[in-house]
């Protein structure tokens, strides 16, 4: 059984946002008018946060891509009244739109903000609505979304691979966000398969988990900018 | 080194959705029966057979290749095409963005014709062919009055196969007045034309390059080719290229760029000269620099005379007479002992690459920094090696068709390079006065420093035509209106990107039918042509753009070079064919050629060849200018004398102007890449993260020091007056550490005020940025501009 992971480099992350539209698009996430958006009812299913610290000119920046980091243990889920939310074999946490009752506390147990509740009926407003993809479903007011490892993908890898009457090779399955980037910095596939790429980078010595500390087993991990050395030939310190 | 999640951070960032929660007094009872409503409200969507097309982005001039996901007829998807040498697969924000300009509702649905007044205008709908009948009747008659050449076309692009058939077509039409909108690079290109004598667009090698000196360009906020630089910041950083390149960036703001980069040297603003010439006297006194090239391949380094006997500076000379460590130390505020330990390390990470002075892809900077700069590149020898300074490839198979002139041109005088000077000599009808602009998806008024100038000088031209998507703030003082097609539903061409050295030319054919009555403007162009005859139509004898593109290609093909897009193996397995003379292509015929680049994107150049000295250096003494020739040249013919100062050839610190008491702070102007160029604010998923380092959206930001705040008594989020001598506009103060004390930064690409609701909000810095001609190229530049700050 497969483990879905992402390994994120924060040495090679631009802070360009690509990722963050991608999603959008492939995800059928509307905008929010900006009227809302001043509200912070953006509804991003990974977010750059900024990260800055100190004061100038002594002042450093992390530039952090964050999606749901797909806990192993998600406090998100056990406050769920309803069970609209769960963790399926393969590691990935879902909603299920259709029993969630709004009440969003799993909005308010996620540790890393990022389940996002709909306040409005979504719009799209001209004829956005032609650019909407018909794997994902749109979601209705009232109910809480978080990003789904673009599951829908996952689906269709699986079909295909079926069809061509193979196993699912790394790389038939890709999240939106991790296909655009064009830094290439970030990564995705099964955690559990040693030779994998995640796997390999996971292990590195500059990987880390976002706040582990709490106990929640994050899927999505990060590596740690490093620093230039000299030209050492060490690559990225950590 | 530890990294801990910040949850106060987290938290500011999702504040509204966090505040939401605590504050809401929506019951469960009461979502409950919300969600019982939800059925009659689904959004459903349609589905239908997936199809793949490749496209060309458009979005700005960067030049990636795209792969547009179709579900029926519609785009619903854009990605990166993963065969495309820009961008392999990857794509910026912007791009993505694509998919909602073609589906924006602000968009044109028909040509408009104005039959009000400018300042009044009344818009009258008509068919895209009504619109083509009133050019070619006003070309004709304009022509057959013997004034073609009072017909002026502003162009968008500078590469690609548009530019070639509207400069052809001016060409044939009897008009020198062919120009291009202006770039952040214009005052780097300048200084490149100077000290090296190449017109061709200036190319860096950054994927190659050891150590990178960025004297304040934003590298990663848009310029030149922005997924290109993208992907080689991360080469830099990718473990498997064994060691990591460094970035240093010199800039006084905390921009992306310097968060993202190795160091940051906080500078004192517009020092950049100096600092680089610091520098220079470092790799000069303690002999670091490259002595070879210098001796075989530069001009003016050591003290020399001309053929009159005059004795002048050399380089050398004047960097250890005015720009002496401490000297800089001081003049900078980089501490010397940085100054000393930058050009240490340059020198021992070459290749190098020395960029500046600062400017982004929209405001350029000034000359004589921009040598100070390159002049870092001639001592380190960085000129045509790998990893360092190259010249952009020509595209082969130039003018197939006979270039037919017309026979007025030889009297015609070109007297416009450049979209910056037109209103100048628009309004002066100097030397004689125009009759018709033509805009090409341009919008000088709203991105132009003289924006204002462009808008009143419009006010002397009889016939304006725009061709543009949307009303924005130039078309809408136009006479007549014709609707461009967004990226997806034409023809799409792009060539070189900037600051690449290979040769690219990308094609890809309409991906969806036309949303609206639009027109292509080659199109536009090609039938104006056929109806008007003679040398027009026998310069361009081409049924429509795609025809045209056919025939370059053909044109490709007949240069016997190059190849496809392929994958990394297949470019480099061309690429090492090619460096040993072999040429071994996926087609036999011209045909093939063109099939291949329909599926694939394009064709390009995969090969480079270094240190063609000839041709890189084509300067009077074939050599790379410190001391440069043809500005000596250009004092003189311009001051008609031939006493000039060895400083107008020389790099140097620009002087710079003071505070006032009135206007005690500097503004800059800053970019970020999701509006990167001025463009993109029409798009609600580029106002969306156009501002998340202070945590803005959907409005303009004064990006403010908190001291500097509290000196003048602003609070975070207040709005405040930001006031120049031009004028003043309206913005929300928002408290950023990365602002230096005393410097405000407003950014560029909000404010239009035409275009749609989406468009317009924020306000435009370029309102109240004091313009300076550049003291060399004449183009207005917006440097310095001192501003104060008050409570609205
Ligand atoms: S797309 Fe890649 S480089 Fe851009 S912000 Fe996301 S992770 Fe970073
Ligand atoms: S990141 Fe948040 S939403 Fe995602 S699994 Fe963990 S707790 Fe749940
Ligand atoms: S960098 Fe420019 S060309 Fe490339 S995707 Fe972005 S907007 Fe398009």
């Amino acid at each position: 059984m497969p483990r879905w992971g992402m390994v994120i480099d924060l040495a090679k992350c631009t802070a360009c946002q690509a990722c963050t539209v991608a999603c959008q698009t492939e995800n059928n996430v509307p905008c929010v008018p900006p009227k809302e958006a001043a509200r912070g009812r953006i509804i991003s299913w990974i977010s750059v946060l900024p990260q800055i610290e100190g004061e100038y000119p002594r002042l450093s920046m992390r530039p952090t891509p964050l999606p749901c980091v797909h806990c192993d243990n998600p406090p998100c889920i056990r406050v769920c009244p309803v069970q609209a939310t769960a963790i399926n074999p393969e590691g990935v946490v879902r909603q299920i739109y259709a029993r969630c009752i709004g009440c969003r506390y799993c909005t308010n147990a996620c540790p890393y903000t990022r389940r996002m509740f709909n306040w409005y009926k979504p719009e799209f407003p001209g004829e956005f609505t032609e650019a909407l993809n018909p794997d994902v479903s749109v979601r209705p007011k009232g109910v809480v979304e978080k990003c789904t490892l673009c599951h829908h993908r996952l689906q269709k890898a699986r079909d295909e691979a079926r069809a061509a009457k193979r196993e699912l090779a790394e790389g038939d399955y890709v999240p939106a966000c991790v296909e655009i980037c064009p830094a290439g910095a970030m990564y995705f596939g099964d955690l559990e398969d040693h030779n994998s790429t995640v796997a390999a980078l996971a292990r590195s010595r500059r990987a880390f988990k976002p706040l582990e500390e709490l106990g929640t087993h994050p899927k999505v991990i990060y590596l740690a900018q490093g620093e230039w050395s000299g030209g050492d030939g060490q690559g990225p310190r950590t | 080194m530890s990294f801990t999640f910040d949850r106060r951070n987290f938290l500011r960032f999702a504040a509204g959705g966090a505040v939401g929660v605590a504050t809401s007094g929506v019951s469960l009872k009461g979502i409950s029966t919300l969600n019982a409503a939800i059925d009659s409200e689904l959004v459903r969507v349609p589905s239908g057979p997936e199809s793949w097309a490749t496209g060309v982005c458009n979005m700005c001039p960067g030049g990636c290749g795209l792969r547009v996901r179709l579900i029926g007829n519609r785009a619903v998807k854009i990605q990166g095409n993963p065969l495309h040498p820009i961008n392999r697969g990857g794509l910026c924000p912007k791009g993505l963005a694509g998919l909602q300009e073609l589906y924006h509702p602000d968009r044109l649905r028909t040509a408009l014709r104005n039959t009000g007044t400018r300042d009044n205008p009344r818009w009258k709908g008509l068919s895209s062919d009504e619109a083509l009948g009133l050019v070619s009747e006003r070309m004709r008659k304009l022509r057959d009055a013997g004034e073609a050449r009072s017909l002026v076309v502003v162009d968008r692009q500078r590469s690609g196969l548009l530019p070639r058939l509207l400069s052809r077509f001016m060409t044939a039409y009897g008009s020198p007045n062919y120009v291009t909108m202006p770039t952040g690079m214009d005052a780097l290109q300048a200084a490149i034309y100077a000290q090296q004598g190449v017109s061709e667009q200036v190319a860096y090698d950054f994927s190659n390059s050891r150590y990178v000196l960025s004297f304040g360009v934003n590298l990663l906020e848009g310029w030149g080719a922005p997924v290109a630089m993208m992907r080689a910041f991360s080469r830099w950083r990718d473990a498997a290229s064994g060691r990591r390149a460094k970035l240093v960036q010199i800039e006084p703001r905390f921009s992306m760029t310097a968060a993202r980069a190795d160091e940051w040297v906080p500078i004192r603003p517009g020092t950049e000269a100096t600092l680089a010439l610091g520098m220079a006297y470092v790799l000069i006194s303690e002999g670091l620099y490259d002595a070879d090239f210098v001796r075989e391949h530069t001009f003016g380094f050591e003290d020399w005379r001309d053929a009159e006997g005059n004795s002048h500076t050399g380089f050398k000379s004047l960097v250890k007479s005015e720009y002496r460590l401490n000297d800089a130390a001081t003049v900078t505020g980089v501490p010397a002992d940085t100054i000393l330990r930058l050009a240490r390390e340059a020198a021992q990470n070459r290749p190098v690459l020395a960029i500046g002075d600062r400017h982004n892809s929209s405001l350029p900077g000034n000359v004589y920094a921009a040598m100070a700069v390159h002049s870092l590149n001639g001592l380190l020898g960085s000129i045509d090696v790998p990893g360092g300074v190259l010249v952009q490839q020509q595209l082969p198979g130039q003018a197939l068709v006979s270039n037919a002139k017309d026979p007025l041109l030889p009297s015609a005088q070109t007297h416009v390079a450049n979209a910056g000077e037109l209103p100048q000599a628009i309004v002066s009808k100097r030397p004689y006065p125009m009759q018709m602009l033509l805009l090409n998806q341009v919008n000088p008024v709203f991105a132009l420093p003289n924006g204002a100038a462009f808008r009143s000088a419009m006010k002397d031209v009889p016939f304006i035509v725009s061709f543009s998507a949307f009303l924005d703030d130039t078309a809408v003082l136009a006479d007549l209106v014709i609707p461009a097609p967004t990226g997806l539903e034409s023809w799409q061409d792009g060539g070189t990107p900037p600051t690449v050295a290979n040769a690219i030319v990308s094609i890809s054919p309409p991906a969806v039918r036309p949303r609206k009555d639009v027109r292509h403007p080659g199109d536009v162009m090609l039938s104006v042509a056929r109806s008007l005859g003679g040398s027009l139509a026998a310069a361009l004898p081409f049924a429509g753009y795609e025809e045209f593109l056919r025939n370059e290609v053909n044109g490709l093909y007949t240069a016997q070079a190059g190849a496809v897009f392929g994958s990394t193996l297949e470019d480099s397995w061309n690429r090492l064919m090619e460096r040993s003379g072999w040429w071994a292509p996926s087609y036999s015929n011209a045909d093939e050629l063109w099939q291949q680049i329909k599926k694939q994107g394009g064709w390009w150049e995969p090969a480079y060849s270094h240190g063609e000295w000839s041709h890189v250096l084509r300067t009077k003494s074939g050599r790379f200018e410190f001391y440069s020739q043809a500005l000596a040249d250009l004092a003189k013919q311009r001051r008609r004398t031939e006493k000039i100062e060895d400083r107008e050839c020389l790099p140097h610190q620009p002087t710079i102007p003071e505070a006032t008491t009135n206007f005690p702070l500097l503004l800059m102007p800053v970019e970020q890449l999701p509006l990167a160029g001025g463009e993109g604010a029409h798009l609600p998923y580029l106002q969306q993260i156009a501002g998340v380092h202070v945590f803005a959206n959907w409005d303009s930001w004064l990006e403010i020091h908190p001291e500097t705040a509290r000196t003048f008594g602003i609070g975070d989020g207040d709005s405040v007056w930001i006031e120049s001598g031009r004028g003043r506009v309206q913005a929300r103060a928002r408290f950023y550490e990365g602002a230096r004390p005393g410097v405000v930064h407003l950014p560029l690409g909000y404010g239009h005020k035409s275009g749609g609701e989406w468009a317009c909000r924020g306000v435009n810095p370029l309102e109240i940025v004091e313009e300076q001609p550049d003291p060399v190229t004449g183009l207005p530049s917006a440097h310095w501009t001192y501003v104060k700050v008050y409570r609205a």
